[in-house]
């Protein structure tokens, strides 16, 4: 038998091998690597050396005015997604927790823009934003505002119209997540609302709610590192432009990588969003800790 | 059982029907728009197309390669989750079962990723790529895209086979299976649901990707969907109606794909996401 234990051993480090090779190299080593290279110059060219140039980089990240205007948008963005995406999917959820004919037509469409490729819905709503006839100038225009309204090429637009887009295709995530949550609330406890006289909007604020408070508490967080770390649907729907009125710290961190190949640079923002990440996790654990006391 | 419409439930539904509309509006603008003549777009909004100019469709893929892109990222993701699979499983249930000496360590190490977004990495990723001349080679790409969803992979898998009765695979042990063995064939089978939602978020995951893709892919023929995509914005020789019907070709899949397992999407999707 210990003979077996010791030959089992073996296999099991065997088994392990691949995968803690493959993790080494394509995560461990890149993010050890980015941490070196942001203490460095370096133009992205192999055999070209890194000079250490020691805190220059971080220096430059927080005197960088594109650096500011980055975090204001994604401050932007993720200010708006959690005041709407919180109560808009917690209503969804309670829409589609309850049995009506159409039922599931109402929940695929409510939850398609999740799956959809956000290049596609990047490009696309550059056409729901068309300056001259496209459907968002005719919706204002039926709402009694006559200018033409170039939302995407106006400096101080852009942003917002971003925001939107960003809660409409994440909105149908969050319904499923409170969805299954409800799903979990026994009955009784709301037999028992309905049977102290609740009506269903007391049931739903006073009953559902802080049941499945942990469970919001987990969307804030998630909903706050989406709109952090958002990408493909900026390049697709801005480039980060006009000018840098969209620009997102991952937009800025490819920029300088690859248009203006400062790469030490680029390494620094990457190390400093895993720094903001990590603080966005903790802050949002202590607040939820916090309520939780009261 | 017939209840009376109160103000507020009329609100209430009313509230539903319009996020209904804001949803399938753009949608159905892109439908409605891929079939149409450019000006003909913005002259009805809302209104079909007088004729269906189905050859929009031909020509979206003459200019973008839509259809080799979405193959060329079906099997990349297809490729890439099994690169994963083979390597997650078998760490996952050594760890899971606690049968290395230094189990502990190796799970946080790796499931540290989960902690630290890797989004930030990824220039270091391409570097790293590039580094070993790996550009437009998908088999490298895959390497990248297994160790990417490695984490979220490994953290459900563990999590459902500790779940697992001891028993089972003890049985199989004492009567002198390998590990291998008892993975392959006791292991696997009860796992299946883990490891379809595994697959299902790696799949959206990758299929999806673009900022490496977008980079490490310069042939035209090993374009990504994400990156055919791409190539519209701010092209404007080809016509709108083309870029609209790309989108709809794009989008099918994935629609397929999610009304034949949407059960297993949703609650991949939100597991995948609970893990944190």
């Amino acid at each position: 038998m210990r003979l077996k234990m010791k030959k089992s051993h073996k296999e099991a480090i065997l088994l392990t091998i691949p995968a803690f090779s493959v993790y080494t190299f394509v995560v461990a080593y890149p993010l050890i690597n980015m941490t070196i290279t942001s203490f460095c110059d370096w133009n992205g060219v192999f055999g070209v050396d890194k000079k250490f140039t020691g805190l220059k980089n971080y220096v430059t990240f927080f005197t960088d005015p594109v650096i500011g205007l980055a975090i204001k948008n994604i401050s932007v963005l993720m200010v708006t997604s959690v005041i709407f995406i919180v109560p808009i999917s917690l209503f969804l959820a309670s829409v589609i927790n309850k049995t009506f004919w159409g039922l599931r037509f109402v929940k695929v469409s409510y939850f398609l823009p999740v799956i959809i490729n956000k290049v596609s819905i990047g490009l696309l709503f550059t056409f729901i934003f068309y300056p001259k006839d496209g459907p968002f100038v005719e919706i204002i225009r039926a709402l009694g505002y006559e200018k033409t309204v170039n939302v995407l090429g106006n400096v101080n637009l852009a942003i917002w119209g971003t925001a939107f887009v960003l809660i409409w295709c994440n909105v149908g995530f969050y319904m499923i997540l409170f969805s299954s949550a409800m799903a979990t609330i026994p009955d009784e406890l709301l037999e028992a609302a309905i049977l102290d006289g609740a009506n269903g909007r007391q049931k739903f604020f006073y009953v559902t709610v802080p049941l499945i408070r942990g469970t919001i508490g987990i969307a804030v967080t998630l909903i706050l590192m989406n709109a952090f770390k958002v990408y493909d649907l900026i390049v697709a729907l801005t480039g980060g432009g006009p000018g840098n009125s969209t620009e997102v710290l991952s937009t800025y961190l490819f920029k300088n990588a690859f248009y203006y190949s400062r790469f030490g640079y680029a390494n620094a923002i990457g190390v400093m969003m895993v720094v903001f990440s990590l603080i966005i996790t903790v802050a949002v654990h202590v607040v939820q800790h916090y309520l939780d006391m009261e | 059982m017939k209840k009376k419409l109160t103000i507020g439930k009329t609100i209430y539904i009313l509230i539903a029907i319009f996020w209904l509309l804001v949803t399938l509006f753009p949608l159905y603008f892109t439908v409605i728009s891929s079939l149409k003549e450019d000006a003909e777009i913005w002259e009805g909004l809302i209104s079909l197309p007088r004729e269906f100019l189905w050859e929009n469709y031909v020509s979206a893929n003459n200019v973008a390669n839509i259809v080799k892109s979405t193959m060329n990222s079906i099997l990349l993701s297809i490729g890439s989750i099994f690169i994963m699979l083979i390597c997650v499983i078998p760490a996952s249930y050594v760890l899971a079962r606690k049968k290395l000496r230094f189990s502990a360590a190796v799970s946080t190490y790796f499931l540290a990723a989960l902690m630290i977004p890797i989004h930030g990495a990824l220039v270091s990723i391409i570097q790293m790529v590039n580094m070993v001349g790996g550009q437009n080679n998908y088999l490298i790409l895959m390497l990248v895209y297994s160790g990417i969803n490695f984490s979220m992979a490994c953290f459900i898998l563990t999590g459902y086979i500790r779940e697992l009765d001891k028993g089972i695979d003890e049985a199989a042990f004492i009567d002198g299976c390998s590990l291998l063995q008892i993975i392959a064939r006791v292991i696997v089978p009860i796992s299946k649901p883990a490891i379809a939602t595994v697959s299902i978020v790696s799949f959206l995951n990758i299929y999806n990707e673009l900022p490496i893709a977008n980079v490490l892919l310069t042939k035209k023929g090993y374009q990504t969907i994400s990156v055919a995509l791409l190539a519209f914005k701010g092209d404007y020789q080809v016509k709108v109606s083309w870029i609209f019907a790309a989108i709809v070709l794009a989008t099918i899949p994935l629609v397929i794909f999610y009304l034949f397992c949407q059960e297993y999407v949703e609650k991949g999707l939100t597991a995948g996401a609970m893990k944190g």
